[in-house]
C-alpha cells in the first residue's frame, strides 16, 4: 500500500468510525430534556477499570523512554516492586510510616515522562506491605498478587444505609450522573445518582479517613446547575440530607455547606 | 439564534452587558462545535460515555473561562479535550488478569447495524498508538488541520508533528493491511 492509498484509508475509516460518536448533544434546553453522561469532578475516587479506552491491554510498564506506552497505568514502585492504585469506597487510615519513599513507574505515553517523584509510604493495618501499601492517598496493592488482602476487600465494600431517620451529611460530591442528554453547563434533569465522600468520623466507622456514599435522587431533587458547578466543579463542601430506602441511600437534598 | 443557558461565570451574572456578549459566542460557539468536538472525543477515547464526559467538561471550562479572547477557540477546545484525556488515562490502569476479582468492566454496548468487523478494527488500530500520536492522526486525517495548527493543539513543533505522523501512519499501515485481508 503507497502512502496515499494509506492516507485515503485512514480518512475513510476515521470518517466511518466518527459516524458511530454519541448524537445527542442539545444545543438548547426544552423544558423535558433528559440528560446523560457523568458529570465526574477530576481526580476523585481512583478505579481500576479493564476496557476504559474499550479494550487496551497493557503487558507492561515501558521502562524505555524510546518507546512510548499506549497507555501509562497508575503504578507506584516501592522497595523494588510493583504497585497499582485500587478503586475503593472507603479509605482506611493509614497505619505506621514505612521506610524509603515510592515514586511513580517511569513511563512515557507520548507526552514524555511524569516528573519523578518521592511518596511516604504507610502500611495498610491488617496488610503486609509487600501486599498493599497506602501513599498520596490512594490504597495500592502489589501487581504480582492473585487474591486481594482482606483489608482491601472491605475497603471495597458498597456503603449500606443504616441510618434511623433522615441524617445530613457533610462532605464533597465526587460524581453526579442523570439518566438523561447531557450538557455542559451541569444541568441534571431527572433522576439520578450521586456519590458524596465524607469524612464524619460518625459516617466512617473506626479506622477509616474517608467513606463514599452513593445515593439515588429523584427528579423533583436534583441540584440546580449552579449548585453543581459549586461542589462538583469548584470542589465546595456540601450537606446532602440522605435518607434511606431499604439499604440504599435516598437523597432528599443537596445545600452548601457554611 | 437558539439560546443556551450557562452558569453564572465567577464575580458575574450572565445576562447584564459584557457577560452576556461572552454567554452568546459561548452559546454559538457550543451549538456551532459542540458535536464535532464529541466525535474528536470519540476517536480519541473509543468510548461513547467517556467522549460525552470529555466534550462536556471542556464546553463547560470554556463557559468559565470565557472564549472572546482567544485567537482560535476550535483548537484551544481540542487543545484542552486532548489534556483532559490525558489526564483521565494518566487515573485510570488495566489488569491482564492479576487481580481479576478487582477489575470493573467497562460496559461496551454493540451495534448490530454497524459495519463491526471495520470499525472495530479501526479502534484497535488507533489504541496501539499513544495519546499523542492518536490525537495528531485524528486531527489530520479526520479534521484535516495542517501541521501548524495540529502543533498549536499538541504545545510542540510542526517538525514534531510530521514525526508523530510519520510514526503513527508505519503502526496503522500494518494493522489495517492485517485488518483488510481478514475482511477480504
Amino acid at each position: 500500500m503507497n502512502d496515499r492509498d494509506l492516507e485515503q484509508l485512514i480518512q475513510r475509516r476515521l470518517t466511518d468510525l466518527a459516524e458511530d460518536a454519541p448524537t445527542r448533544f442539545p444545543t438548547q434546553r426544552p423544558s423535558n430534556v433528559r440528560r446523560r453522561g457523568a458529570v465526574r469532578l477530576a481526580g476523585a475516587g481512583v478505579v481500576i477499570a479493564s476496557a476504559v479506552v474499550g479494550g487496551i491491554v497493557l503487558t507492561s510498564g515501558n521502562d524505555s523512554h524510546e518507546s512510548p506506552s499506549a497507555l501509562c497505568p497508575n503504578e507506584l514502585r516501592y522497595q523494588g516492586e510493583r504497585y497499582w492504585a485500587v478503586g475503593v469506597t472507603r479509605m482506611p487510615t493509614e497505619g505506621k510510616r514505612l521506610p524509603g519513599q515510592a515514586g511513580p513507574s517511569p513511563c512515557d505515553d507520548g507526552f514524555g515522562t511524569e516528573p519523578a517523584r518521592q511518596i511516604p509510604v504507610y502500611s495498610l493495618p491488617g496488610a503486609s506491605s509487600s501486599s498493599a501499601i497506602i501513599a498520596d492517598g490512594k490504597l495500592w496493592t502489589n501487581t504480582s498478587l492473585n487474591e486481594p488482602p482482606t483489608p482491601v476487600v472491605a475497603a471495597r465494600k458498597p456503603a449500606t444505609c443504616q441510618f434511623t431517620s433522615d441524617t445530613a451529611v457533610t462532605g464533597s460530591v465526587t460524581d453526579i450522573k442523570a439518566s438523561a442528554e447531557p450538557r455542559f453547563d451541569g444541568d441534571v434533569r431527572g433522576p439520578f445518582t450521586l456519590e458524596l465522600r465524607t469524612e464524619d468520623p460518625a459516617i466512617t466507622g473506626p479506622g477509616y479517613q474517608w467513606v463514599t456514599l452513593r445515593a439515588r435522587g429523584k427528579a423533583a431533587d436534583a441540584p440546580s446547575p449552579s449548585l453543581v458547578a459549586a461542589v462538583l466543579y469548584d470542589g465546595k463542601p456540601a450537606v446532602v440530607e440522605l435518607g434511606c430506602d431499604t439499604n440504599n441511600f435516598v437523597v432528599r437534598d443537596i445545600t452548601l455547606a457554611r | 439564534m437558539q439560546q443556551i443557558e450557562l452558569p453564572p461565570r465567577e464575580g458575574g451574572v450572565t445576562g447584564i452587558g459584557e457577560d452576556h456578549d461572552q454567554a452568546t459566542s459561548m452559546a454559538r460557539f457550543a451549538a456551532e462545535n459542540g458535536q464535532r468536538l464529541v466525535r474528536f472525543a470519540f476517536l480519541l477515547s473509543g468510548s461513547h460515555h467517556d467522549a460525552q464526559d470529555l466534550a462536556q467538561s471542556v464546553l463547560y471550562r470554556l463557559s468559565r473561562r470565557g472564549i472572546d479572547d482567544l485567537d482560535d477557540p476550535v483548537v484551544y477546545a481540542r487543545r484542552c479535550l486532548i489534556n483532559e484525556y490525558r489526564s483521565t488515562l494518566r487515573r485510570l490502569t488495566t489488569s491482564i488478569g492479576a487481580l481479576p476479582h478487582l477489575v470493573e468492566q467497562a460496559s461496551v454496548t454493540p451495534d448490530p447495524t454497524a459495519d463491526i468487523v471495520a470499525r472495530q478494527s479501526t479502534l484497535a488500530a488507533l489504541k496501539v498508538l499513544t495519546p499523542r500520536q492518536r490525537a495528531a492522526v485524528v486531527l489530520r486525517y479526520y479534521e484535516d488541520w495542517s501541521d501548524e495548527q495540529i502543533a498549536q493543539a499538541l504545545g510542540c513543533a510542526p517538525g514534531t508533528v510530521r514525526s508523530l505522523l510519520s510514526r503513527s501512519k508505519a503502526i496503522l499501515k500494518a494493522r489495517l493491511e492485517d485488518s483488510q485481508k481478514e475482511q477480504s
